[in-house]
């Protein structure tokens, strides 16, 4: 069974349509690239995958392994979208702490582990607010990852990050796949596209063509 | 910090002038006193003209305020540039760098100032008491007789003097920076100035008694301090609320340029929320001690009067706002954190926004009776340590008892916090954005005023320990009314925690 599946999502916003019958499979083991302009509606594809937003008509299917019967939004996921999901004042391991704890499967040693695998120190004293814009993006990697999830979500996980760390990202979505787990990441870069991506998507004309 | 503004003191040219001017006015008030040193046939000693020359108005009006209504204008406008704010980074920054530009400013002008007064005084006893002219009670000499009358030494009444003009002083600077921050027109800032200018000459000839902390006379001189505000050192609130708001309005401007959240860092938000519970207990002892009764039960009573069916005082009223709102406040800035920087992220780990919801509010709501619990015990503590005697019968007084207080404090408190929770948690929500808490706080202060909820069906200040004089029936009919209130905003609560449009397309 597919990871998750979009039948016919139909969505607009105060009379802006951003997706009218759009389908689409995102299989595990794979990695899946999504393009299209700016305002195109990814990050709102994101949201729906997730639950956080409704589509007027369509269905989201997520495998059952990752929706429990209580769940509103699925298990395992983890997820990088537009808001910053950091409190500035905290530091970047206080932050994600608060973050592990709502679900209780990592402790401290996991948090560094995953801190240092994207080139964080975890035991600095600065707050967030006085972090780089890659830092911060490389701490938003760190909570999508942290707790191991089976699916990835992000949304740009590229920007602002130097060459290195770039790489270094690059490596670790790769293992994931070779984990078998699934990752759907967007892009501007068609580097990263042709490096990393199995299929890749693109948001024209208010549907999802697969590209490649 | 301190060699900072030692170096950047500036003495110029028209300050050997000031010193001059100064010197004469000096003089002048000299044989004024000793015409009434004369006339009542006790001597002087040098506290006499120091505090004399301290405490007059027609000095500080006319000469000392204008100056410094002036400088600050002209300084305000040659330090904002736009090269100043790229480096400082940020207008919170400027406010605060062109704040140590005033205080640099400030401190020679406090140095004429007493300078003339001791060198006036020169030739007068020493002495560390107060004069007989001081203590002798006469027209002739109001000010001194009124001021030395509260037991307190001249050395202190002239280090608060100082320090509340120059607080005073310090926060007419900042109102200027916000309002040329606000405006970036110079015909605002001089026309604020004035504005400013004109209040104080008013407001040293006519008081406002029902507003002292719009009288600006009160924060000039000491001894209409003492008139207004009991005991004397409540006069630094009103100025430093407004120093507060002034760094709030700054970082809305902040805020407006680049989306920083507008709020006092919540560590120094809660400091300050504790400081000012400590502060209205102490205030609450010193009332009692001033009427010379009271058990420490009363100490409690008198902190959480908040208003009652008759009326309100506004400084009981305040100070219940501050605690029970500043909760709502404080909870706000948490929300905020949820509101704008993790929702997904905390959302999705806890796998329904119910789920959320419910460990989100809970731990909130169990705070509230913690929070009463911590204030009753400080009043208790804080009343012991004051010496009100603890056999309880300073309460006959009261038509209902010990009982109902504890009622109306612990049973209508909860209910009334949660209430304020609530709705800062529904508007917030729906509205997006944490202005909407901050407005829905502010009408709620206003809604708690007993003119507006006089028949105490609004959900606002009903925990009143002033209330309690109405009787056990009216109690329970509040515990009523904010039980309605708050199911009906929990049901409003979980509708927009239900409804996944209501709860993430604001932020879509």
């Amino acid at each position: 069974m597919a990871v998750i599946q979009l039948e016919k999502i139909t969505k607009s916003f105060k009379g802006t349509t951003l997706f009218e019958n759009v389908n689409a499979t995102f299989d595990a083991g794979k990695i899946y690239g999504i393009v299209g302009h700016n305002g195109s509606g990814k990050s709102v594809l994101f949201k729906l995958i997730c639950g956080f937003i409704v589509p007027d008509s369509g269905t989201v299917t997520i495998d059952p392994t990752y929706m429990s019967k209580n769940r509103t939004f699925p298990e395992n996921f983890g997820v990088i979208i537009d808001r910053p999901g950091y409190l500035p004042q905290k530091t970047g391991l206080d932050n994600l702490r608060d973050l592990a704890r709502i679900r209780a499967v990592i402790g401290d040693d996991e948090i560094r582990t995953a801190m240092k695998s994207v080139g964080l120190a975890p035991d600095t004293k600065q707050a967030v607010r006085n972090y780089s814009l890659g830092m911060k993006q490389k701490l938003a990697l760190t909570q999508a990852i942290m707790e191991e999830p089976q699916v990835l979500l992000l949304d740009e996980p590229f920007n602002a990050l130097d060459v290195d760390s770039v790489e270094l990202v690059r490596n670790l979505l790769a293992s994931y796949r070779d984990k078998g787990r699934t990752v759907i990441f967007t892009s501007h870069n068609r580097e990263d596209m042709d490096l990393l991506a199995d299929h890749v998507f693109r948001i024209r004309a208010n549907s999802l063509e697969q590209t490649a | 910090m301190t060699h900072r503004i030692v170096r950047s003191l500036n003495f110029a040219p028209w300050h050997v002038a000031l010193l001059a001017l100064s010197m004469v006015y000096g003089l002048y008030l000299r044989q004024q006193l000793q015409v009434i040193s004369h006339e009542l046939m006790v001597p002087l000693n040098m506290w006499d003209q120091i505090l004399t020359f301290l405490l007059d108005p027609y000095y500080i009006s006319y000469l000392f305020v204008p100056i410094w209504l002036y400088s600050s204008c002209v300084s305000i406008q040659r330090h904002f540039s736009v090269p100043a704010l790229i480096r400082l980074g940020s207008y919170r920054s400027w406010l605060y760098r062109s704040t140590l530009h005033a205080l640099a400013r400030l401190i020679p002008l406090l140095l004429i100032w007493l300078v003339s007064a001791t060198v006036t005084a020169a030739g007068l006893p020493l002495s560390i008491d107060w004069s007989a002219t001081s203590t002798v009670g006469n027209p002739l000499n109001q000010v001194l007789g009124f001021v030395s009358n509260h037991g307190i030494p001249p050395l202190l009444v002239l280090a608060l003097q100082l320090m509340l003009v120059g607080l005073t002083l310090l926060c007419l600077h900042m109102v200027l920076a916000l309002v040329h921050l606000l405006s970036s027109k110079q015909v605002v800032i001089y026309a604020a100035a004035a504005a400013l200018f004109f209040a104080q000459l008013i407001s040293f000839r006519s008081r406002i008694e029902a507003a002292p902390f719009l009288d600006l006379a009160n924060f000039f001189l000491l001894h209409r301090s003492f008139t207004a505000y009991d005991p004397v050192a409540l006069v630094f609130l009103p100025v430093i609320a407004v120093i507060g708001l002034c760094v709030a309005g700054v970082q809305y401007q902040d805020r407006r340029h680049r989306s920083t959240p507008l709020r006092l860092p919540g560590s120094l938000s809660t400091l300050l929320y504790v400081g000012l519970c400590a502060l209205g207990l102490i205030y609450a002892l010193a009332f009692e001690l001033r009427n010379e009764v009271g058990t420490p039960t009363d100490v409690l009573f008198v902190a959480f009067y908040g208003v009652s069916a008759e009326g309100f005082e506004w400084n009981l009223y305040l100070y219940h706002s501050i605690v029970f709102l500043g909760f709502a406040y404080l909870f706000l800035l948490v929300l905020e954190n949820e509101l704008k920087a993790r929702i997904y992220y905390v959302a999705l780990r806890h796998g329904s926004p119910t789920r959320w919801f419910s460990r989100f509010i809970l731990p909130v709501a169990a705070r509230v009776p913690l929070l009463l619990g911590a204030l009753f015990a400080g009043a208790l503590l804080i009343g012991l340590a004051g010496g009100p005697s603890a056999d309880g019968n300073a309460l006959a007084d009261l038509r209902l008892g010990q009982g109902w207080v504890l009622y109306q404090f612990f049973i209508n408190g909860t209910l009334q916090v949660l209430c304020y929770i609530l709705v800062v948690f529904v508007i917030g929500w729906l509205n997006g954005r944490p202005m909407a808490g901050l407005f829905a706080l502010g009408c709620l202060l206003v809604a708690g005023l007993p003119a507006v909820n006089s028949a105490r069906v609004l959900p606002a200040a009903l925990n009143s320990l002033g209330y309690v004089g109405l009787g056990g029936q009216e109690l329970l009919r509040i515990t009523a009314v904010l039980s309605v209130y708050c199911l009906a905003l929990l049901l409003g609560a979980l509708l927009i925690v239900k409804s996944p449009k209501l709860f993430f397309n604001e932020r879509v």
